[in-house]
């Protein structure tokens, strides 16, 4: 979807609003966060905005490798207008080894046997006691938000809030910065798609 | 529209929108037939439903002729409409009035079509599952509708709060009101989770779809400009689409559509959105072009 925005002042060193981002918050956040990704070796590169100087946020490619297939998955760090928190979106691809065949995953099912990797991550997204999880989970089909012919998954962002205030409700600590916001996140909704920081 | 007739008790211009219909005829594509000549079907839809709500009375008429009869047992068909595949996650008003080109001010012409009733081709081979989402399972569209509702209750008050508090018992009977297009059934929950004041809102839930591409925008409106100044129709176009309505008052290059009828630029956005919301919570407004 386009985004349409309201200019923003420069951002400093804090969310003004923590949770929830402007979008030249959340640029300034994707431009600090990605040299991380990138010293954890993870293939990755900033999405250039219509807007001057901004960035509509970070595009991440990963490999899971299996004996018998590989999905490879691009995933996207993008600010949801509806809700002013980061969204991960991703659509993956599954290629069977032995006949070389590769298909788009489509259903939400096919995500959680070959995207998902990890167990621990499955039973974290299905939850049923977070009452903001639909029946399949945190995760639901959608049509891409930047790309309008496509059509991928996204993480809803219900619980980010929660778990950004949690994390940042250490009082022994100083509050979450934009240099951390994103690799703090990441941590979350992260491990769906195989991406996972170096410390 | 006058401020004083704003508030949750049943409107008529609420029933009008309600009850507004679209006719379609569904023909059943050759490739999916078993013999000649397959008389078309009939339906009145709603168009503030889906099109799956109505896939199993369909799917039922055209049975007996199917060349696969293990389709008649999945849920997963599709309709297109000129070679569109439609995208059944979208209200049946929106696709109507988006893909005809809508234009409600040429109809007395005796050449106008008006595409009606709507013909449509039915198919269940090959499903575009790179245009359209997944029809896999038969929550599949709850749970879409559902991810709307709780995007619209948040953009309304900064947190999906009203609609996660509402009980089960509410929420099902929500969605069977939409489900068996049941006025009350519906209204009597979703004025649970809508504020009495629609100008208390942080933001007017509300998408508009471009003419003739899938892009869609998502705006984020506030009620008022300012403590004097209502955001309309036409403020609120002229703030996000700036190229296409260059003025606040008047429609220069492009009209907004809303059910079907082009949107006055005077009204205020946040008593349209408490007459004329779709089930979801949100405006779906279509944007046509002037000719």
């Amino acid at each position: 979807m386009i985004q349409s925005s309201v200019p923003d002042g420069i951002p400093t060193e804090h969310a003004i609003n923590f949770p929830f981002l402007t979008l030249a918050e959340f640029s300034e956040a994707c431009e600090r966060f990605l040299p991380r990704l990138h010293h954890s070796g993870i293939t990755s590169r900033l999405l250039p905005s219509t807007e001057k100087d901004l960035f509509d946020g970070i595009e991440v490619t990963t490999v899971r490798e299996h004996h018998a297939f590989t999905v490879i998955t691009k995933a996207f760090v993008l600010l949801s207008p509806i809700y002013s928190l980061p969204v991960l979106y991703f659509s993956s691809t599954y290629t069977n080894l032995q006949t070389g065949e590769s298909t788009p995953i489509t259903l939400v099912e096919d995500v959680y046997r070959y995207v998902v990797a990890s167990p621990s991550q499955i039973s974290i997204l299905k939850n049923p006691t977070i009452p903001a999880v639909s029946a399949s989970g945190a995760i639901s089909q959608c049509e891409h938000p930047l790309y309008h012919d496509l059509l991928c998954f996204y993480i809803h962002p219900c619980r980010t809030s929660d778990v950004m205030n949690t994390l940042n409700a250490d009082p022994e600590k100083p509050g979450i910065t934009l240099q951390s916001y994103l690799a703090l996140w990441i941590g979350v909704v992260g491990p769906t798609v195989g991406i996972a920081i170096r410390e | 529209m006058s401020v004083s007739s704003t508030s949750i008790a049943s409107s008529d211009l609420r029933r009008k929108v309600w009850d507004g219909v679209i006719p379609l005829q569904i023909i059943l594509a050759p490739d999916e037939c078993r013999v000649l000549d397959v008389d078309p079907f009939y339906i009145n839809a709603t168009r503030v439903s889906y099109l799956p709500q109505y896939f199993s009375r369909i799917i039922a008429y055209f049975e007996p002729f199917l060349r696969d009869h293990a389709a008649s047992l999945s849920p997963e068909w599709w309709l297109d409409f000129e070679g569109v595949p439609l995208r059944w996650n979208w209200p049946i008003g929106l696709l109507y009035d988006l893909l005809t080109g809508l234009d409600p001010t040429q109809g007395d012409g005796p050449e106008h079509d008006w595409h009606l009733p709507w013909t449509l081709i039915l198919h269940h081979s090959q499903y575009p599952s790179d245009i359209l989402l997944r029809l896999a399972s038969d929550s599949a569209l709850k749970e879409q509708w559902m991810n709307r509702v709780k995007e619209a209750d948040f953009i309304r008050r900064g947190n999906a709060n009203a609609v996660m508090s509402l009980s089960k018992t509410d929420s099902d009977e929500m969605w069977a009101g939409v489900g068996e297009h049941n006025f009350d059934k519906f209204w009597d929950i979703a004025k649970k989770i809508l504020p009495p004041d629609p100008y208390t809102l942080r933001h007017i839930p509300i998408k508009i779809y471009l003419p003739s591409s899938n892009k869609m925008l998502q705006a984020l409106v506030p009620p008022s400009i300012s403590p004097r100044e209502l955001h309309t129709v036409g403020t609120a176009l002229h703030a996000h689409l700036p190229q296409l309505f260059p003025s606040r008052r008047t429609c220069l290059l492009a009209r907004p559509v809303l059910h079907g009828v082009i949107l006055n630029m005077a009204i205020p956005l946040a008593e349209l959105l408490y007459e004329c919301m779709y089930t979801d919570g949100y405006l779906h407004i279509c944007i046509t072009m002037i000719s």
